[in-house]
């Protein structure tokens, strides 16, 4: 027998104190640590690179002034807008154009892109084709002489020529095979988008149209090897197509819109020509400003190389350090070169507006237009009309109280990033980084999405917990369980290959047309992103409505059962009431969850860096211009401190959201 | 007062309705999301089955290949290797013009041979010999001074600055015995005068006029400028009156300038040197290196035929084969052997090697689609066979190249597979270790165990493209490596250390390494060096250097780890609950300790359990492309990331984990939102998708599997 106590053991191991157990017990600890850890470095890491964003992109903003480009800008916009009128009156007459003339318009454009389709699908075939006739091409001058020579060269001559006819018949009849194959799966969807759109509106005029044309790309090759005339219909409707036109153009509402289009252009030249010098002489200005930046560096760089160098180095890098600019230019005069093109731009805007009112009244009136898009355009142009003298009047004031020396503050700068509309790097003119419309592309995208995905995720977290059978509820919950593992990016791969054509193509739909922004110009829209980010987001918010919904107690149930009121009276009257806590945060995560995906709106979403007017508009988002620019901008640029700015923006959106659906249930959650 | 009607039955027609109304708007949404996910499935599967099903298991094994469309005219007993003509037929499936094929077994003619110590050669001819033989090659020292054989393909003309003809004469007897007859040489220098002004020139010229010695002061960036629009005007300022001599060049494109503000013609200043001229005929030279170099520097119209790098100079090496002897092509060995005189061979032997090929007929005119390193070992096959009438065989009409259409999906397969192991090993460390702390030491509640669930709470909810942007500003960019050749950059760093080996002559030139000798000034060397372009530095020691991992598939572990450590902590926490107590305290009072107990009675029970979270937190990371965007991914990479490693296994190790991979989803993202769309990369895209929804599905398959199995399970 032992004589030791069987639970007190040898002495253990210890260091300042601490245990064995202690150390065990702090790996684990400090392991536990790193989720905090890890938020703090985020918070660090995206604050180090975005802090020194403002100081840089205030010196950025100062020499957009000093250097005078805002004033050169100010008269920009006013030509901008001129030039944005004359631009929606050709619009306007387009439209209503090729309206009136009818889908002959397109039908030649429509058969030649179906039949490149049509080539590229055949391309052994045609080749084959061509091989066959040239060797034709190529004998017929021996053929020639030996048609008068010998008998037998004769029949040699017959033998060969009947060998290669009989040979490019074959390729004839091989093409023809073909292209009675391929020709009915050349439809609207196989073309380029930018036919796709004109191809719906042939369709939706005349249903039978791309039938047709289908079938003269089969009449068309079928006698390839004959003649390669395009069938008699299309050059038909080709010709009447522009005899339409011309006949149109003379009507009295096209040749007064013509009229009024060339009566803009000539307003606007001398205007032109007087920004054109304004932007070059502040172009000038910053460039100086730049390199004057920019020289302090360099100069560091050279003075450390000079000791090290070879003597041939040592002359070379001399003559450099002599090069590098160390005066920067006086401001103040160059400014006072703009100071003193006030008058001449008093002068020259007053003749192009007085001209200007001098037309806009000859402007058809809107019930003059049949065609849709040309009405929406022509509701822009009166808009743009109407606000013209104010424009016009604050660009001249805002000119006039313009001031070079007037510096801009941080206020300012932060200002101009947070609600600057425009995103612009790599430009000639100015860079600028403003988040608004990124921002706003983020916010409509994740709005439409929301708005999708809520009754969906709602009602069938509904239905599921209150209504389906337990079999139902096997089968549906692992699907949308599914759904959640699907990788964005398969996403947006479908998103470009299958949901934008057909989401396009549902704008196409005549009894759609009353809808806003419908038809789509393209397939990459807010709205084809909405669409899959919804998709997306409807496993998260089902599963949290569905616990939510569940979480209800079943006295609830009972009692409103009891006083008479139908399970679906219960469903709507007195389990979601009572669930609505769980409901808004399942939305609001939805959100947050919505809001910060990328691959999607990278893909589908367009990349138009531009407020939003419509929901079918293409649009750029915060997440997808960090994923497009990071990998582009060089480290410690501008542009790359802008990104990681957004990047701490969402990144805050993302912690306000979350802690307010942890409110939402806090407060509310707990009344069962 | 109506009282006699039955309350409950007067709008029970209404009522009905409008709860059948309810109810089917409630079906209806429900299975629209599952009528949308079915959807989803079986277009990804009904496009891309048949690419799986013609490809065959080589859309898995294949990495990214360009696909190259050819075009040709028939013609007959065309060759091609029996692998490649395998892929032919996939490729092309309906093609019906191939006849006639016929196997045979093509020979080449090879030559063995042995290396002995003490060889010299240049580096192109050591990659030949690697190319072809399983060897290991390190590199010794180089020789400035070593022998190199070229051969000048025509008699051409020389003018030799007199030092030069010195050299060479002493070196080379050819040389010597070459009649060399005197003369002058002229160079036209212009004498400009340049007065204080302000005035416009085009970029290009600018950047001829960089080398004068001109004083100026330009605005604007002249590189950025050159590379959009050389003739761009910028504007220069001439600060004081001065006299500059321009060469021919400079003189020229200063008066063909179309800026503004010129000071007229220059006056000609003539000077002459003595030159020697000489004619170099046809024939084999011998020559020390650097001359070698030199010669061809200052003459670049002589046509010679030699492999040998004007930058680097000859090599003394050591070769280690697990060969018996190394095999070159007959005519790579002729070359070698003649190039490269202090190359001493033994045991050389001639060998024939043949190989499976197969010989048919293109019956008419046709195109063929392959990927490009079949179509260039079909064209390499064909090359300069002539038939009958003295054409080519193989009459190529026209050729296309579309990248990414071709090859499989191998390399993006295996980086994801990596990825994924990499951040779950991570992952489930801290991961398990976070939730036992959580679970079994602390306490119930506390700021700090709440503030560690608080911010759990939020790291889940953070966008993985900001995680991204996390791991490119910490991992990428400022993560500690320890390391004896660390970047030259001013990045912070600390000696810790000496260093052991300095590294070896490959090392230094592959990794651009700075050798730091001198402690005098090492601020001017590193600038020096730094200068030439180089990127690191040795200087006998070892560094802890914040320089970060670079685009490295550890820096998109890491990243993708701290983004799914949320979800391990939560699953593995709530499995380690389930743990019923009594576990842990009959341990306890049987006198195990806490950490026993834990080891013995708790983490064996629950591991199912965080076995499912590791499975949930899988699918998770293999589906994501942003945050490996910037931290790990790569477009294109011609290796598989096992290949191309050397040096000591710890070496390895880390050069196999600082290399970027590539990623199925960012190659997915690749072609599907890079490229423009082609009729060519359609099936790529969608064998790349199913493949990838194969694997994740799988694992997301296991997950739900797996949870339904413990939900199934009797409660403890």
């Amino acid at each position: 027998m032992s004589k030791e106590h069987p639970f007190i053991n040898k002495k253990q191991f210890s260091f300042l104190g601490l245990g064995k157990q202690d150390a065990i017990k702090f790996l684990f600890g400090g392991n536990a640590l790193i989720s905090i850890i890890a938020l703090i470095l985020i918070t660090l890491f995206l604050a180090k690179e975005s802090i020194y964003f403002f100081p840089d992109y205030q010196s950025n903003l100062n020499i957009y002034r000093k250097s005078g480009k805002e004033f050169a800008d100010y008269a920009e916009n006013q030509l901008k807008y001129q030039k944005e009128i004359k631009s929606l009156v050709t619009q306007v007459k387009q439209y209503e154009l090729f309206h009136q003339a009818g889908v002959d318009a397109y039908i030649p454009e429509l058969f030649s892109t179906m039949k490149t389709v049509a080539i590229e699908k055949m391309t052994s075939e045609l080749l084959a084709v061509k091989i066959a006739k040239n060797r034709i091409t190529s004998k017929e001058i021996i053929w020639d002489i030996w048609s008068e020579g010998s008998p037998e060269e004769q029949a040699q001559m017959k033998a060969q020529k009947a060998e290669f006819s009989q040979n490019l018949i074959k390729t004839q009849e091989a093409l023809t095979a073909k292209i009675n194959k391929i020709a009915p799966s050349i439809k609207i969807s196989t073309l380029s988008p930018q036919f796709q759109k004109k191809a719906y509106e042939v369709q939706r005029q005349e249903p039978s149209a791309i039938k047709t044309l289908q079938e003269a790309l089969i009449s068309y090759f079928s006698n390839y090897t004959v003649s390669t005339k395009t069938p008699d219909f299309i050059t038909q409707s080709s010709r009447s197509g522009v005899e339409k036109r011309t006949v149109l153009l003379q009507t009295p509402l096209f040749s007064n819109l013509s009229q009024v289009e060339k009566e803009l252009t000539e307003t606007y030249l001398p205007f032109n020509a007087f920004v054109e010098k304004l932007r070059d002489h502040a172009l000038l200005v910053s460039i100086r400003a730049e390199s004057f930046l920019s020289a302090a560096d360099r100069k560091k760089a050279i003075e450390e190389g000079i000791p090290e160098a070879s003597p041939e180095k040592k002359k070379k890098l001399l003559i450099d350090l002599k090069r590098l600019i160390t005066e920067d230019q006086d401001y103040g005069q160059q400014a006072e070169v703009l100071y003193a093109t006030l008058p001449e731009h008093q002068e020259l805007l007053s003749k192009m507006t007085s001209s200007s009112h001098a037309i806009f009244p000859k402007l058809p009136n809107i019930n003059e237009f049949e065609n849709k898009g040309a009405r929406r355009i022509h509701k822009k142009l009166t808009k743009l009309l109407k606000d013209y003298d104010a424009f016009m009047a604050q660009q001249r004031s805002n000119m006039e109280s313009w001031r070079h020396d007037q510096t801009i503050g941080f206020l300012k700068t932060l200002g101009g990033f947070v609600f600057g509309q425009k995103w612009i790097s790599n430009s000639s003119w100015h860079n600028f980084f403003g988040l608004a419309p990124l921002f706003g592309g983020s916010l409509f995208i994740t709005l439409i999405a929301i708005t999708i995905a809520t009754p969906f995720a709602v009602g069938g977290a509904i239905y599921v917990n209150r209504i389906a059978s337990k079999a139902e509820q096997n089968f549906i919950k692992p699907i949308i369980e599914f759904i959640q593992a699907i990788p964005s990016v398969v996403l947006a791969f479908l998103g470009v290959v299958v949901v934008g054509q057909n989401i396009l193509k549902l704008s196409y739909i005549p009894w759609l047309e009353w809808l806003p922004g419908f038809p789509a110009s393209g397939e990459q829209m807010m709205l084809t992103a909405g669409v899959l980010l919804a998709f997306m987001a409807i496993p998260t918010m089902f599963t949290l409505a569905e616990d939510a919904i569940n979480n209800v107690p079943k006295s609830y149930t009972e009692a409103s059962l009891s006083l008479g009121a139908t399970r679906l009276q219960t469903i709507f009257n007195v389990i979601i009431p009572s669930s609505l806590s769980g409901v808004v945060a399942a939305i609001l995560l939805g959100f947050g969850r919505i809001i910060g995906e990328t691959m999607v709106v990278l893909l589908v979403a367009g990349g138009t860096i531009d407020w939003p007017t419509t929901w079918t508009d293409p649009v750029h988002t915060m997440t997808g211009i960090i994923a497009q620019s990071t990998g582009e901008a060089a480290p410690g640029s501008i542009q790359y401190r802008a990104l990681f700015l957004v990047g701490l923006f969402l990144f805050g959106i993302s912690l306000i959201i979350n802690s307010l659906a942890q409110n939402v249930i806090k407060k509310f959650g707990s009344k069962h | 007062m109506q009282d006699q009607t039955n309350p409950f039955a007067t709008k029970k027609g209404f009522l009905q309705t409008k709860e059948k109304a309810q109810k089917f708007l409630l079906i209806f949404g429900t299975y629209s999301i599952i009528f949308f996910t079915l959807f989803v499935f079986w277009e990804i599967l009904s496009k891309g089955a048949p690419v799986l099903y013609q490809y065959g298991t080589d859309f898995i094994t294949r990495k990214p290949e360009s696909l190259e469309v050819l075009a040709f005219d028939a013609g007959d007993k065309l060759e091609i290797p029996k692998k490649s003509y395998k892929t032919l037929k996939t490729y092309n499936p309906d093609n019906n013009s191939l006849t006639g094929e016929e196997s045979f077994d093509k020979s080449f003619e090879y030559t063995t041979f042995n290396i002995e110590k003490g060889s010299v050669l240049s580096d192109a001819y050591l990659s030949e010999i690697s190319k072809y033989n399983k060897v290991k090659i390190t590199h010794l020292y180089r020789d400035e001074q070593a022998p190199v054989v070229f051969e000048v393909l025509n008699n051409t003309p020389l003018l030799l600055t007199p030092a030069l003809y010195k050299k060479l004469a002493n070196s080379s007897e050819a040389f010597k015995n070459l009649s060399a007859t005197p003369s002058k040489v002229s160079t036209n220098l212009y004498e400009v005068t340049f007065k204080e002004k302000s005035f416009y020139l085009q970029a290009k010229t600018m950047a001829l006029l960089a080398d004068s010695s001109l004083i100026y002061k330009l605005y604007g960036n002249l590189t950025d400028t050159l590379d959009d629009k050389p003739n761009e005007l910028m504007e220069v300022y001439i600060p004081e009156n001065q006299t500059v001599l321009l060469t021919e060049a400079q003189h020229q494109g200063y008066l063909s300038d179309t800026g503004t503000g010129k000071f007229g013609e220059g006056k000609l200043q003539e000077t002459s040197v003595k030159k020697i001229a000489l004619t170099l005929p046809k024939g084999s030279y011998e020559l020390p290196h650097q001359l070698f170099s030199t010669l061809l520097k200052n003459h670049p119209a002589l046509a010679t035929s030699h492999q040998h790098s004007l930058a680097k100079a000859p090599l003394y090496f050591a070769i280690k084969s697990n060969q018996k002897e190394l095999r070159l092509p007959n005519s790579v060995f002729q070359q070698l052997k003649k190039d490269n005189p202090l190359l001493k061979l033994t045991d050389i032997n001639p060998l024939t090697i043949s190989a499976p090929f197969i010989r048919f007929n293109f019956g008419q005119a046709c195109q063929i689609k392959l990927p490009t390193t079949d179509m260039s070992a079909f064209k390499e096959a064909n090359e300069g066979a002539v038939n009958e009438y003295g054409q080519p065989r193989l009459n190529i009409l026209n050729e296309y190249v579309y990248p990414y259409s071709s090859g499989g999906v191998s390399g993006p397969v295996i980086g994801t597979m990596l990825l994924v192991a990499a951040c779950m090993i991570i992952a489930l460390f801290v991961g398990v270790a976070a939730a036992v702390y959580l679970g079994e030491y602390a306490k119930n509640s506390g700021p700090l165990i709440s503030t560690i669930r608080l911010s759990m709470m939020n790291l889940a909810g953070v966008p993985s493209i900001v995680f991204g942007l996390f791991g490119l500003g910490l991992f990428v960019s400022v993560a500690p490596v320890i390391t004896s050749a660390p970047s030259i950059d001013d990045k912070f760093k600390f000696k810790i250390f000496p260093a052991l080996v300095e590294p070896g002559l490959a090392e230094i030139e592959d990794n651009r390494i700075a050798m730091i000798e001198d402690d005098k000034n090492p601020r001017h060397s590193l600038r020096a060096a730094q200068q030439k372009g180089l990127e690191s530095f040795y200087d006998g020691w070892v560094y802890l250097s914040f320089q970060g991992w670079g685009n490295s598939l550890i820096a998109g572990a890491f990243t993708l780890a701290i983004m799914v450590l949320p979800i391990i902590i939560t699953s593995s926490e709530e499995s380690l609950k389930a743990v019923p107590k009594g576990f842990r305290e009959a341990s306890l009072a049987l006198g195990a300790t806490k950490w026993q107990s834990i080891r013995t009675a708790v983490l064996p029970y629950a591991t199912p359990g965080i076995l499912t979270a590791s499975v949930l937190g899988i699918t998770r990371v293999a589906g994501e492309t942003a945050p490996i965007m910037f931290t790990a991914a790569v477009a294109a990479k011609s290796d598989l990331p096992f290949s191309d490693l050397s040096g000591s296994p710890l070496n390895q190790f880390f050069d196999f984990m600082s290399q970027s991979v590539q990623a199925l989803p960012y190659h997915i993202y690749t072609i599907s939102g890079k490229l423009p769309p082609s009729e060519h990369i359609k099936p790529m895209q969608y064998g790349s998708v199913l493949v990838f929804m194969i694997i994740v599905m799988i694992f997301a398959s296991v997950s739900i599997w797996l949870r339904m199995k413990m939900r199934g399970k009797i409660k403890w």
